[in-house]
């Protein structure tokens, strides 16, 4: 029978750096824009306007606010080295972006996945793990700056654990898919576990949504 | 156990997640305290969990499984971490697993290099 002292007890965390605001305000924050509109996750009426930011995508082109501007994006906030989380993210905006053509949803979109681990995740590293899930798919890197200069701006948790003696390390990031509108606005947020038929639903309901309440 | 497999990781990325279920066939509560594979430098159990719209991975222990209780490992929740497999890992690959449990039982098994996630997307390459 192993004993208890066979087990390594040595914690894998042991420090963390956090950077970039909580989540908690966007999420807690719930408008009801009118009773016939209750869909959840939208911030109607008051979408956050993003202001300038500038980071590099997969083919070291810069990433600025307006490659945002006139379609509707899909942000997911992640990093390579994660197994679990983020390739069941990308896989479901994969499908979310497959079932949007197939359903010719009359809305330029674009999924995007942007790395919050500039140590690790280079260019060319984030260009083969997006392409691993769609060839459309956008991956954004950076210097950490560059990075915060969007993630700050959304407000995305990241927690970086110090590295194992392999330089190992975790980081613990949010889990939910941002939507930023044609005008550079955060419209809606998708919360974990994300689903793409869930996902669609809920998209088009934000499109009617908004040809009414934003005409 | 069943329903053992590993997913395939995208390119350059050398850590991976198995998932399986553990039925617990014994009449007495085990733990799994320890996984290990010829093929693979370092497995941690590791559950994903989402808190305040936060994700993050927690290293486990031990994995408490009740007489009769059936324990599922799938994304977003329990999963092994497979760290640096030398050579790495390649789809089709079966790879060798021993589960010690606290009773002192071992159970070895096989799983296989898959990829789950999403199976019309273009491939790499
Ligand atoms: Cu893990």
């Amino acid at each position: 029978m192993p004993s208890p002292q066979s087990l390594r007890t040595t914690a894998l965390i042991v420090g963390l750096i956090a950077f970039g605001a909580g989540i908690g305000a966007f999420t807690a924050r719930y408008y009801p824009p009118a009773p016939a509109a209750r869909i959840e996750g939208l911030m109607w009426p008051n979408p956050k306007q993003l202001g300038p930011f500038a980071a590099v995508d997969q083919d070291g082109r810069p990433f600025t606010l307006d490659r945002l501007l006139g379609k509707w994006s899909f942000l997911f906030f992640g990093y390579t080295h994660c197994p679990d989380v983020c390739p069941v993210t990308l896989s479901v905006l994969s499908q979310f972006e497959r079932r949007l053509a197939e359903d010719k949803v009359d809305a330029p979109a674009q999924m995007v996945f942007v790395s919050v681990d500039p140590q690790r995740d280079t260019t060319v590293r984030v260009r083969d793990y997006v392409r691993y899930f769609s060839p459309g798919m956008i991956g954004v890197s950076g210097t950490e700056a560059e990075i915060q200069s969007l993630t700050s701006q959304i407000g995305i948790a990241i927690l970086h654990y110090d590295p194992d003696p392999q330089g190992n390390y975790l980081v613990d990031h949010s889990a939910s898919v941002f939507l930023i509108d044609t005008k550079g606005r955060l419209l809606l947020v998708f919360p974990a576990p994300q689903n793409a038929e869930a996902m669609l639903g809920r998209f088009r309901q934000a499109l009617d949504f908004m040809k009414r309440a934003d005409a | 156990m069943q329903k053992t497999w590993i997913s395939a990781s995208p390119p350059g990325v050398n850590s991976h997640a198995a998932y399986l279920e553990i039925h617990n066939q014994t009449g007495n509560a085990v733990s799994l305290l320890r996984v290990t594979s010829p093929r693979v430098a370092r497995i941690e159990v590791h559950l994903s969990e989402v808190r305040d719209g936060v994700a993050g991975m927690r290293r486990q222990d031990a994995v408490a499984i009740p007489a009769g209780a059936t324990v599922e490992f799938a994304p977003r929740g329990y999963h092994l971490m497979l760290f640096d497999a030398a050579p790495p890992l390649r789809i089709g690959e079966s790879v060798p697993f021993s589960f010690e449990f606290s009773d002192g039982s071992v159970l070895n098994v096989q799983a296989v290099v898959e990829r789950r996630d999403d199976p019309h997307a273009a491939h790499p390459q």
